[in-house]
């Protein structure tokens, strides 16, 4: 064969060589690519390393197959050049020919060759050689997306992900600190939840890792809940009181629900507890009862609360030393002065003194019981529940800090017998007290509880402060927030004024 | 430039082979005004070894251009007026009875006008079929056969046929058989004002022809084994095959054309004389090798006298030029 066809003969191999890489890093980069990205949004679950394996497979699948599939014999070039250059066939017949002999066939193929050297070797130009250029644009572009996507897979669990506090989770612990000694907690509570906090501080400082910030979290959020966490005695009390009660124990035990405490004011409790008064001194038929019927029917009732509440108490297996659990035994068992230096009798020894009474005179002790032990439970669970609120929010805060879970604060589930219907069933039992939009909707005039100020002030009021402040942040310069999570927060805001519905 | 050193003789002869067709262009031009692509169609049968019938309305130059051929290849030439009355033993020749010395009767072949080399048959469709029949064996097998002995003719030798339009009174068409034993069938028209101006000049000079001979017998025969030797590509033999095959209309992929517009196709010989006029023309043309152009070039001449068109045809005002150029086009598509 002639220097000049085989000149073409290399331009070709070099057209085809060049097609087959530009085909391998196509289609390669693209397969890659798209790997890549199904693994980021977590359609497929694979190790990085296939992905690299399958993207190289893919460019040497492609290159192989490029280069059989473009792989044409002489003949074919031999057409092409006629096609392209107007040769007239000389190249094909010189082809087909070019083991005859004879000198006509000599004569064919120098002139063959020679209509071939007027040819420029540039003339002879890659075929859509556009498309390969393209579709490797198209792989690089879709490798990049790949490469560039959000990740939204989890962290491997043998991943270390490196931690380190950020300024806003220092500043934000540390106006937690300030929150909690501006609180209205008790003041031990106060110095436990502030060193708690500062202790996390001076440990999430230390952390280097995710999971190291996560244990000390945890930690740091079980102990806020054992110090501040009032359910831990009235959940369990209530609970206790509540199992196997009868109307007169469910209406005593309602009364210290600090749950239901909407308007957490005097008069919830109060009523409450008047009404486990007058539920104790009722007498269905007192006109025409005797003295006696009526006194033993005071024993018989009083009888049965201090036995059922002694019961409760011991069942609840919660400490003699814990507040509520002292201020319930102290109104069982009192017998002596109250803290106004009036005489103090416990339902126990008003029990015991029923004989030497009237019952007009048992009923007037029992006011006066009730008069001075409403004031201190009512001030133990005030202050059982300002601890709570507290550690409430110290604890949601962090959560939101950190992302961590909140601790469920569990509540107790009180309900008369005749209320629960068949909807109850299908309520979670965990969702007692946990989870957004389970909570209580307030209306504007409604007081609940400034979490900085530890005061009660009415939810408008509040909401618009936080509400101005919300817009103050989020329209400032320091401001980092993408429009999408400005969105997200505004809109927030907007449900808790106009609440929250199912699909919310 | 080709390096004809390891080529010697070939090489030589390729040069020669231009150099005398462009002799017979030039000797022709001398008595034949215009018509350059029937000058060179002829030279190419005659290079072939093919027959060449001419049809034309007379006056159009068409004798005059073959006898014209005669003088320039410097060979035995004979002319056949076809009559009515002509009878095949006025074309082959007849045995006659003759004394000889001792006053004994014997016969003896008298040889006909076909026994030349270069044979004008004028007029050739105004003879009946029986004597038009008496040129079939002669124009294929060079030969004529009188009472079972045959005699050869001389090689080259060609028949130049002419024909008035079959529309013209007194004419017979020609029977398909022989009708393919022409290489082409020529169409000679009418010339245009300017070469008829040109005519007219030069009969004003002198009637007669002045060409001269510049070749011969042995020279044609050289050039057509030198043209016999230019190769042919696979490809374009196997196109050249499916355009003769596509104009059979019973064949199943043959193309819409022919089932549509053809009633029957060119034989065998189409494209045998396809290829061998191929090779001439490719020769002519300065190449070595027969390409697609020097096939479509010539499909025309070599197919038209060989395929009839059907009444379809005819009814949607199509020639059989007009079908042909259509079963290129189609056949064209595939290659």
């Amino acid at each position: 064969m002639g220097a000049n066809f085989l000149r073409f003969k290399n331009k070709a191999f070099i057209i085809r060589l060049s097609k087959s890489i530009l085909s391998g890093a196509a289609v390669g980069t693209l397969t890659a690519g798209v790997l890549l990205l199904l693994m980021k949004l977590m359609v497929m679950e694979l190790i990085p390393w296939i992905v690299i394996v399958s993207g190289l497979g893919g460019a040497m699948l492609s290159f192989g197959l490029s280069f059989l599939l473009l792989g044409g014999s002489d003949m074919t070039l031999a057409r092409r050049l006629d096609t392209e250059f107007s040769l007239k066939e000389k190249v094909r017949t010189m082809v087909e020919y070019r083991d005859g002999e004879g000198a006509m066939l000599a004569i064919q193929r120098e002139d063959a060759e020679e209509s071939l050297s007027r040819i420029p070797t540039k003339s002879f130009k890659a075929k859509r050689l556009w498309i390969y250029i393209v579709a490797v644009c198209l792989g690089a572009a879709m490798l990049l997306v790949g490469i560039f996507a959000p990740d939204q897979r989890k962290p491997d669990e043998d991943e270390i992900v490196p931690f380190e506090l950020s300024a806003m989770q220092r500043a934000g612990i540390n106006e937690l600190i300030s929150y909690v000694d501006g609180s209205g907690a008790e003041a031990a509570v106060k110095s436990a939840l502030k060193d708690e906090l500062a202790k996390l501080l001076e440990q999430l400082e230390d952390a280097e890792t995710v999971p190291e910030m996560q244990a000390i979290l945890s930690t740091s959020l079980t102990e806020i809940t054992k110090i501040t966490y009032d359910s831990s005695s009235v959940t369990e009390i209530l609970t206790s009181m509540w199992t196997g009660a009868d109307a007169l124990m469910r209406v005593f035990a309602k009364s210290l629900d600090t749950s239901k405490w909407d308007e957490p004011e005097w008069g919830d409790f109060a009523e409450g507890f008047m009404a486990f008064r007058n539920e104790l001194g009722y007498t269905g038929e007192a006109e025409t009862s005797t003295e006696d019927e009526l006194i033993a029917d005071l024993r018989w009732k009083l009888d049965a609360i201090c036995l059922k509440t002694d019961n409760s108490l011991k069942n609840s297996r919660i400490a003699e030393d814990d507040k509520l659990y002292a201020v319930i035994a102290r109104f069982l068992y009192a017998d002596g002065v109250s803290s106004d230096g009036k005489s103090l009798s416990g339902l126990k020894k008003l029990l015991t003194s029923l004989d030497s009474m009237t019952h007009a005179q048992a009923l007037i002790e029992l006011d006066h019981t009730f008069e001075v032990m409403s004031n201190e439970i009512y001030a133990v669970l005030a202050e059982l529940k300002i601890n709570a609120n507290t550690g409430e929010y110290v604890l949601s805060k962090l959560s939101v800090l950190f992302g961590a879970p909140i601790p469920k604060f569990e509540r107790p589930n009180l309900k008369d017998p005749g209320e629960s219907g068949s909807n109850d069933e299908d309520k979670d039992e965990d969702s007692v007290g946990g989870g957004v939009g389970e909570g209580v909707q307030y209306g504007s005039n409604d007081l609940v509880l400034d979490p900085i100020t530890g005061k009660y002030v009415e939810y408008g009021t509040l909401y618009s402060a936080y509400n101005a402040l919300m817009i103050e942040k989020l329209e400032g310069p320091q401001c980092s927030y993408t429009e999408e999570q400005k969105k997200a927060i505004q809109k927030y805001f907007a449900l808790l004024y106009s609440g929250f519905d199912d699909e919310d | 430039m080709i390096n004809a050193e390891n080529n010697g003789i070939e090489m030589e002869n390729v040069k020669l082979f231009s150099s005398k067709v462009e002799s017979i262009k030039r000797e022709l031009g001398r008595d034949v005004v215009g018509q350059d692509d029937i000058i060179e169609n002829v030279i190419i049968a005659i290079i072939a070894g093919g027959n060449v019938l001419l049809e034309g309305v007379p006056g159009v130059g068409k004798t005059r251009l073959v006898r014209s051929l005669g003088r320039v290849l410097s060979l035995p030439f004979s002319r056949i007026q076809f009559t009515p009355d002509l009878m095949p033993s006025d074309v082959t020749g007849t045995n006659v009875v003759e004394k000889d010395e001792n006053g004994r009767l014997n016969t003896k072949f008298k040889k006909g006008p076909i026994f030349a080399n270069l044979v004008l048959a004028d007029e050739i469709n105004r003879a009946t079929p029986k004597t038009q029949s008496a040129m079939l064996e002669v124009m294929q097998e060079h030969k004529v056969t009188v009472n079972n002995v045959s005699y050869a003719i001389e090689e080259p030798f060609f028949v130049l046929a002419t024909e008035n339009p079959i529309e013209q009174d007194g004419t017979y068409p020609l029977p398909e058989a022989q009708m393919d034993r022409f290489m082409f069938k020529l169409i000679v028209k009418f010339p245009s004002v300017e070469e008829l101006r040109g005519i007219v000049k030069m009969t004003q000079i002198t009637m007669a022809e002045t060409a001269e001979a510049v070749v011969g017998g042995e020279d044609i025969l050289a050039m057509r084994r030198l043209a016999s030797t230019v190769p042919v590509a696979e490809e374009v033999l196997d196109y050249t095959v499916r355009l003769v095959s596509g104009t059979h209309p019973e064949l199943d992929d043959s193309p819409a054309t022919a089932k549509k517009y053809v009633k029957y196709g060119a034989s065998p010989r189409a494209a045998q004389g396809l290829i061998t006029a191929a090779k001439v023309r490719a020769l002519m043309c300065g190449r070595y090798n027969v390409s697609y152009e020097d096939i479509d070039a010539l499909a025309v001449p070599v197919l038209r006298h060989r395929i009839k068109i059907s009444y379809s045809a005819v009814n949607d005002k199509l020639t059989t030029d007009d079908v042909i150029a259509m079963i290129i086009k189609e056949t064209k598509k595939v290659r």
